[in-house]
């Protein structure tokens, strides 16, 4: 038996899956944003890209996706790794903990999106609730700082974040704290200097999932956001299903812009979480 | 644990931790209580509770009432209306749920039996351009599919695929095979592959051996990457809406359109609770078996 040979026979169909039905959607789609292929009014070259770029519109909704993403991924982050210190003393406590969070994780993001609007909307429980108390809230949903779609993406990925932290602070985490703590180390200092530091890889693995996950959602931000500006995928989808030919161009142009920007947040991220390991355990890993 | 979350499900030695990772020692009295415990444990398991429910509950209370004014904290009257016009002969939810399940069911099945093998290679056989196979592999979490889905719409078209559920299950599905892949890669890495060998040292052919000694300690892990296919493909709104033209019509079409173009919020609500029912349904069954697949979650609801 050929043991590579079969190896890759087996990888084969799923690989060729992802080249081809991923990978071909995606070249064929840069190729159409050039003006080389498909259904397409665009020259040659990178004349959507200009036109998507060139003005506010896309300025707009670019700095308003950045600002959705960072602020829903670091609170995400808080808050589940707020929780999962808190919940790691014991095993009962941790598997509750983590049943409670997958219970939520498959819940769809357009559930979502509805739940969190009847809860933030003007008319919503939030507003009744505030009101009883004699408190005017602002507008929360479709607002200039897209709260309930942040609010939606939080609650939705710190459970995520709450698993995948209880899950590396089962490694050899407390032992790396408890021969710190022996030496003296102020609880403070141990989280500073040992915890924080040895869960800095997962913690920076899943920003970067929650972080790429949210530049490219698209129902959250349609349903709970305002009409101007849009963010990115917003955005391309309105260019994509214009009326006019030239919006196709211009919507798979945005799309691919996503991607890059996503991608190249992965890629920063391998380069921190090697630093990052490097800083605590002298780089053997 | 390096790198959690990115790569864990296709590293082979996920299931095996080493010896100082089988936590604190029992009975070992911490010196000091390290920081981050300043609430109490109960209260933080309640706040987890609350926090993952409680958005969801107020949509228990919508799809009842067909009037709940402002600023009303609880309904002033009761009514199925809602659910009447969510399952009435207009709303097509029943026809959206059997579509949402074929296709669902189609990308579970074809999911699990490309992840099953591509899993099995990842975890046992040496393979050449390993990294650039899992970078491969990685593509779908990290690119917005709609992209791709744009992208590919006018080969779709022209291959007459275009708003069929055949174009919706093959648009849906690289995503759903990714996944199942690094989490059935997982699922091999802890299986021993000495017992297919010696399976087939005593005469089993090679689809035999696989069928009576690692099938067995496979299922439950095959159980779960079909269920995580199935819900995948349950919550995708915007592939569906590209690649089936808005023909073919699934619970998130449905519930997105009620949602943002009807105003009705209880028939929303009916709406989002029949869609929401099976992701917590199957997520609660599976849970003995889910217990240390954390990471592998990471793919379901997105």
């Amino acid at each position: 038996m050929n043991h590579r040979r079969t190896g890759l026979l087996l990888i084969l169909p799923a690989l060729a899956t992802v080249v081809l039905l991923f990978g071909g959607g995606l070249g064929y789609g840069f190729a159409q944003s050039l003006g080389l292929a498909g259904f397409t009014d665009t020259p040659v070259g990178l004349a959507a890209y200009q036109r998507v770029t060139d003005g506010p519109a896309f300025t707009n909704g670019l700095l308003l996706s950045l600002w959705i993403s960072t602020v829903a991924t670091g609170l995400a982050v808080a808050v589940g790794v707020a929780a999962a210190l808190a919940l790691r003393r014991t095993a009962p406590g941790r598997r509750a903990a983590t049943f409670l969070a997958q219970l939520g994780l498959p819940v769809p993001h357009l559930i979502g999106a509805v739940a969190i609007g009847l809860l933030l909307a003007d008319s919503g429980l939030l507003a009744r609730a505030a009101r009883t108390v004699g408190v005017a809230l602002p507008a929360l949903v479709a607002d200039p700082h897209a709260v309930a779609v942040i609010a939606e993406y939080v609650w939705k990925e710190a459970p995520f974040v709450l698993i995948v932290v209880l899950a590396a602070l089962g490694g050899p985490v407390a032992e790396h704290e408890r021969v710190a703590a022996t030496l003296g180390a102020r609880p403070r200092q141990v989280l500073r200097h040992v915890t924080l530091p040895l869960l800095a890889p997962s913690i920076l693995a899943v920003a970067v999932l929650i972080f790429a996950f949210t530049l490219g959602a698209y129902e959250v931000p349609a349903l709970l956001g305002r009409a101007y500006p849009q963010p990115l995928p917003v955005l391309a989808y309105q260019r994509f299903a214009a009326a006019e030919l030239s919006g196709r161009a211009e919507g798979i142009a945005i799309a691919l812009l996503i991607a890059v920007i996503a991608v190249a947040a992965a890629l920063a991220y391998t380069g921190a979480s090697r630093r990052a390991v490097g800083r605590v355990t002298g780089a053997r890993r | 644990m390096t790198e959690t979350g990115l790569a864990t499900g296709s590293r082979p030695v996920q299931g095996a931790r080493p010896v100082s990772g089988a936590g604190p020692v029992r009975g070992a009295r911490r010196p000091r209580r390290p920081l981050g415990v300043g609430l109490a444990r109960p209260t933080v398991l309640i706040l987890t509770g609350l926090w993952v429910a409680g958005p969801l509950l107020p949509l228990a209370v919508q799809a009842f009432t067909d009037q709940w004014f402002y600023p009303d904290l609880w309904p002033n009257r009761w009514s199925l209306a809602g659910w009447e016009q969510a399952l009435g002969p207009q709303s097509r939810l029943a026809e959206a749920v059997a579509t949402s399940i074929g296709i669902g069911a189609a990308v579970a099945a074809l999911a699990t039996a490309l992840g099953a093998a591509a899993g099995r290679a990842l975890a046992w056989h040496r393979l050449p351009g390993r990294r650039l196979i899992e970078l491969v592999l990685l593509a779908p979490v990290l690119v917005p599919p709609f992209a791709v889905a744009m992208g590919a719409q006018v080969v779709y078209l022209r291959a007459g695929l275009a708003d069929s559920l055949t174009g919706v299950v093959l648009a849906q599905l690289p995503a759903a095979t990714a996944y199942a892949t690094l989490l059935m890669s997982g699922m091999w890495a802890g299986v021993d592959p000495a017992l297919e060998r010696q399976a087939r040292t005593l005469g089993a052919g090679a689809w035999r051996a696989f069928r009576e000694v690692s099938l067995p300690q496979l299922r439950g892990g095959l159980v779960v990457a079909a269920m995580f296919a199935f819900l995948i493909s349950w919550s995708d709104y915007l592939l569906t809406l590209l690649i089936g033209g808005g023909v073919v019509t699934t619970v998130p079409l449905l519930l997105f359109a009620t949602a943002a173009g009807s105003g009705n919020q209880a028939a929303t609500a009916a709406i989002a609770l029949v869609a929401v029912a099976p992701p917590l349904l199957l997520t609660a069954l599976a849970a003995r078996q889910l217990a240390g697949r954390d990471t592998a979650l990471l793919g379901v609801g997105r």
